[in-house]
């Protein structure tokens, strides 16, 4: 770990944390309209995996998306204006902030239907394998989806198949209001799924930025030598509610409280940058004040971008190449 | 010209379409080493491998899943779900994410599959088994619905298909396979969404496709014996449709029938009723009568489901009843 | 006792299969499970394993050959044949009625009476069954629908019913910008041709409209007449001398013509004849469309001069000679028969002196007028000479006018012919 390095992470968690709370301050605007899912306490796990991956590796991930794409290096004025339905988003104001794409950088979609996207990232590293590409694929998912049969399905592909894949549980407890206890008979070892298709999995820190980035480095390694899937089940805290509309009745303020003060990936970032002589408070203050130009760029970007006509709407229904 | 079932024709199809394009594959259960539950991969394991004939567990979501993934990567797969019963099984991932990844994507992504699978009803399988859920999906904006009825259209939409870039899903109806016909030994394509006539009378006008075909040719023959000349109209594409071609006919005729295996509630066909009276309201000498089937699960002893399907006998009263023909 | 091995059903949807082997011999002993004979279905080769016990007495078909499902392909046993017709089927409740003569003469009467139910049951205030195309018809063609019996499904009035009152030319119509609607004329060969459509052929549908319309028009319209004498001897002088000026542009007035022209400045002045009574209502026409009795073959017909308001008695001749042969060559537009306003009949041509007209609804009056003779007429000095004189009767709608302005309106229009340069200038 150097400096350079160091403020690579940590600009790249603290650009989702500000990107995310601009959104929660727009949506309450009303500038940005529908569901908005912010990853507010997880930033670790998209940033510490996702800066392990090459450019010909893949993502597919759910609706709470923004984290993912932001740490792939997706345009977050495209996003922003996206996510306020803007002609420059995107997708042209079609899919909002559920549904982030950028083929070109690989990102192959925030996907709504829970669980619904494994399949689809099966098939991906389905066509990867075929094709004799280098690439992996990396599919993020809550702990609501294992309950789904398409995760199990997925799970059994992948694994007969042998197929590159790193199925990434982002487990923050919650499949919307209700705990994870009160869904899963085992709650404790969900990782242990993959026990049951003959997948190598473990369970980790998701707050801790380089416990995730070792762990994801690990399982690449051992994809790419054995060429079979691997879960990684990271434990984490959403700081905010489900959605915006989150009336926050199914869990208590103290344990929110509790995770926001010992938990915060950022802040135990920057205490472990700290006790390693990595970066100073003026430091950070630097990369704050190059994250919060960012914001206020890609928000003064969505602002001035037109809103789309009908002639947006009816287009791309169909592939008419 | 080489006359050969069905069957054949989409096997040659599939067997064409290996042969020229790297990046197709077939999936599906049990369509390798068993050789295709219809016997229309019969052969094809054997002579292309298991890496490009595929037998999948029985996880329909999870192999349609993989198909739309692998097609978003640059592979063309030709996917089979045994039935369009467990079609349902998969009904996320070809609702939910086939027909919407292109237009959310805004054109990114494309999902260039096929998905063939066995439509309707006839063979006493009882009401799991026996449903015609075509017009149901080809409700969905982004998907295409084919359901050819003959050899000839088979070979040549199932060509068409190989060469489109959308989501299709290729209807294929379980008692139509037998059927026997000419098909051209020259490369042909069928277009997608246009519908034939393949009899031409001035006196009513039979909509139908797929399983509904022959119940139409033999209510013609019937009509024939009353000096009436039906034209019958075969969809053989359900969504998109051209339907100048059917408002013509109307136009000419004034008298509309159209055969639906579906229920008659919700039906697909009744769908196009509500388009051609919108359309052509002013040349309509009679309501336009929609025959389907009874709104009854699909009963397994044969009299009964012999009733429940729309038949030449009810097709023939009703036609006496609305058309007064 | 014997019994027969049929095809099997291998497959719920296969309809035959083919005798690849027979793997026993005629002679050898069968038991249950044995198998007898490969069959080839659509997907497979199988081996068929026998359902019957005994000898194998005889193989009915040859390799190769292909057998529908059911069928026997040999037999087994060690006696008689088992008769299979002895074998009584299931009786089913469909089987009881179809056996069941009195069910079947039950439901041949229902049919009788579903058909004698009186086709058209307005008469109880209920609405008229027609179909959408027969609408359409009949509002082109100023058909009202009260009076058509429908032949459809429960008394519908549908476009065959219609077609049998009018005469409407394929071309013209599909020409027409006015009427959309293309009738098929594609009639099928004769011995494909529906009864109904061979009435049609032959020619009584013009008749029957006449009949239709006339009856309709006496029953219901309080007709009154009044006839006077014109002297036409200016007129006929007038027109002599406009026919040598326009002897060169081949132009050639009539003396119906000039009638016409009169008439539209008669009209002019006294509207109300020009006017249509619907639903009780009297409407005054803007456009003065004249329209003029043409007999042909088949019988009359009443095509209309559209618009004649503006029209100089040039125009008027041109009209009136280019809508005779268009009636003539079945050209007309939608318009021309349905558009009229006002009408003329001339039977000048016949030697008729005078006559009454039938008034066309919904038009409210009607002209008729009679050959033009050499008459001896008393002057206003007691003397007798020679006059050209022609009768001329207005038939009008009494519930429209009364006979006085009936008067005014005849009295203007013998002035407007008895004092011609009004008609050209």
């Amino acid at each position: 770990m150097d400096k350079q390095l160091a403020k690579k992470y940590l600009l790249g968690m603290l650009k989702i944390r500000q990107f995310e709370e601009a959104c929660g301050r727009m949506y309450m605007q009303g500038k940005i309209k529908g569901f908005l899912h912010l990853y507010i306490g997880e930033e670790a796990i998209a940033v510490g995996s996702i800066s392990e991956l090459s450019e010909d590796d893949y993502i597919i991930t759910h609706y709470r998306d923004h984290g993912h794409a932001l740490a792939r290096g997706m345009d977050p004025n495209k996003i922003m204006a996206e996510l306020y339905g803007r002609v420059d988003g995107s997708s042209r104001g079609k899919a909002g902030s559920m549904h982030l794409f950028d083929s070109n950088l690989h990102f192959m979609g925030g996907h709504a239907i829970v669980g619904g996207h494994l399949p689809i990232a099966v098939g991906i590293a389905l066509g990867l394998k075929k094709q004799n590409k280098n690439g992996l694929v990396v599919a993020f998912f809550g702990d609501g989806a294992v309950n789904e049969g398409e995760f199990h399905e997925s799970m059994n592909l992948a694994a007969l198949w042998k197929l590159p894949i790193i199925f990434y549980l982002e487990n923050n407890q919650y499949g919307m209001g209700t705990h994870v206890k009160r869904s899963s008979a085992n709650p404790d070892m969900l990782y242990k799924f993959a026990d049951l298709y003959g997948m190598p999995s473990t369970k980790i820190d998701g707050m801790d930025v380089l416990t995730v980035r070792d762990s994801t480095r690990e399982a690449i390694d051992k994809i790419r030598k054995n060429n079979g899937p691997i879960l990684i089940e990271a434990m984490t805290y959403r700081f905010r509610g489900h959605s915006m509309a989150d009336p926050s009745a199914y869990r208590e303020n103290e344990e929110v409280q509790k995770w926001q003060k010992e938990k915060d990936p950022i802040e135990l970032f920057k205490q472990y940058c700290i006790s390693n002589d990595l970066l100073n408070e003026s430091d950070f203050k630097s990369v704050d004040d190059e994250v919060k130009e960012i914001i206020q760029e890609c928000l003064n970007f969505a602002e001035n971008s037109p809103l789309p006509d009908m002639s947006v709407a009816k287009d791309k229904i169909y592939n008419i190449n | 010209m080489t006359e050969m079932n069905l069957r054949d024709a989409l096997s040659k199809g599939l067997r064409e379409a290996l042969d020229t394009n790297e990046n197709v594959f077939l999936m599906g259960e049990d369509i390798g080493i068993y050789g295709g539950p219809y016997a229309v991969t019969k052969g094809l394991f054997e002579d292309y491998g298991s890496e490009k004939i595929i037998d999948t567990p029985i996880s329909e979501s999870g192999f349609v899943g993989a198909g739309i993934g692998s097609s978003m990567v640059g592979m063309k797969p030709i996917i089979e779900i045994m039935t369009i019963n467990f079609s349902l099984l998969a009904i996320d991932q070809i609702v939910n994410h086939a027909a919407k990844m292109h237009y959310m994507s805004d054109g990114q992504l494309s999902v260039p599959i096929i998905i063939r699978t066995v439509t309707g009803a006839g063979g006493r399988l009882a009401a799991t088994h026996s449903q015609s859920f075509e017009g149901w999906y080809a409700s969905v904006p982004g998907l295409i619905v084919v359901a050819p009825s003959n050899p000839s259209d088979a070979l040549g939409l199932l060509r068409a298909s190989i060469n489109d870039n959308n989501p299709i899903i290729f209807a294929e109806h379980s008692m139509l396979y037998g059927v026997t016909g000419d098909v051209p030994d020259q490369y042909y394509e069928t277009p997608i969404g246009l519908p034939k006539i393949i009899e031409e009378g001035n006196d009513l006008t039979i909509i139908a496709w797929s399983g509904m075909i022959p119940v139409a040719q033999e209510v013609s023959s019937k009509l024939k014996d009353k000096k009436l000349q039906t034209e019958i109209v075969d969809l053989r594409t359900l969504n998109p449709i051209d339907f100048e071609l059917i408002f013509n006919s109307v136009k000419k005729t004034n008298k509309v029938v159209i055969l639906d295996e579906y229920w008659e509630t919700g039906s697909f066909g009744a769908y196009i009723c509500s388009v051609i009276q919108e359309n052509c309201f002013d040349y309509l000498d009679a309501p336009i009568a929609v025959v389907n089937s009874l709104n009854i699960p699909m009963p397994y002893s044969a009299d009964l489901e012999d009733e429940v399907i729309p038949n030449t006998k009810r097709v023939l009263m009703k036609i006496d009843e609305l058309l007064g023909l | 006792m014997s019994e027969e091995l049929n095809m099997p059903q291998m497959g719920y949807d296969m309809k035959e299969g083919v005798v690849v082997k027979w793997l026993k011999d005629v002679g050898s002993s069968i038991k249950i499970g044995d198998p007898v004979a490969e069959i080839e279905t659509d997907k497979a080769v199988v081996e068929f394993e026998s359902y019957a016990e005994g000898t194998l007495q005889e193989i009915l078909v040859e390799e190769g050959t292909k057998v529908n499902v059911g069928d026997a392909i040999a037999i087994v046993g060690d006696g008689s044949l088992i008769n299979s017709d002895n074998t009584t089927p299931p009786v089913t409740s469909n089987d009881i009625e179809e056996d069941s003569n009195e069910e079947i003469s039950i439901a041949s009467s229902d049919v009788v009476i579903e058909e004698i139910i009186p086709p058209d049951s307005n008469s109880d205030g209920s609405k008229i069954k027609v179909s959408p195309l027969a609408r359409k018809l009949a509002n082109d063609n100023n058909i009202d629908l009260n009076s058509v019996s429908g032949t459809g499904p429960g008394g519908r009035i549908v476009k065959v019913d219609i077609l049998n009152l009018i005469e409407i030319d394929s071309e013209t119509l599909s020409s027409s910008e006015e009427n959309k609607i293309k009738i098929d004329t594609n009639i099928p060969s004769i011995d494909e041709v529906p009864t109904v459509l061979q009435e049609f052929n032959e020619g009584n549908k013009m008749r029957s409209q006449i009949a239709r319309v006339t009856q309709r028009s006496k029953q219901e319209v309080p007709h009154y007449y009044l006839s006077t004498d014109i002297n036409m001897d200016k007129a006929l002088e007038i027109r002599a001398q406009i026919n040598t000026k326009l002897a060169e542009q081949n132009i050639k007035i009539s003396i119906n013509d000039l009638i016409i022209r009169a008439t539209v400045e008669t009209l002019k002045k006294y509207p109300i004849f020009n006017s249509r009574y619907e639903n009780n209502n009297v409407i005054i026409n803007d456009e003065i469309n004249i329209s003029i009795a043409i007999a042909l073959n088949e019988g009359l017909i009443m095509p209309s001069i559209i618009n004649c308001n503006d029209k100089d008695i040039k125009d008027i001749s041109l009209s009136t000679k280019d809508l005779v042969n268009r009636t003539k060559n079945g050209k007309l537009t939608s318009a021309e028969y349905t558009k009229g306003t006002f009408s003329i009949s001339n039977l000048g041509m016949f030697d008729v002196n005078s006559f009454l007209a039938i008034i066309l609804p919904p038009q409210t009056s009607m002209l008729a007028v009679g050959s033009v003779k050499k008459t001896p007429v008393v002057t206003k000095d007691d003397s007798i000479i020679i006059s050209n004189i022609m009768n001329a009767s207005l038939s009008a709608d009494h519930r429209v006018t009364d006979g006085a302005a009936g008067a005014l309106f005849i009295a203007e229009l013998k002035n407007n012919l008895e004092n011609p340069v009004n008609l050209i200038i």
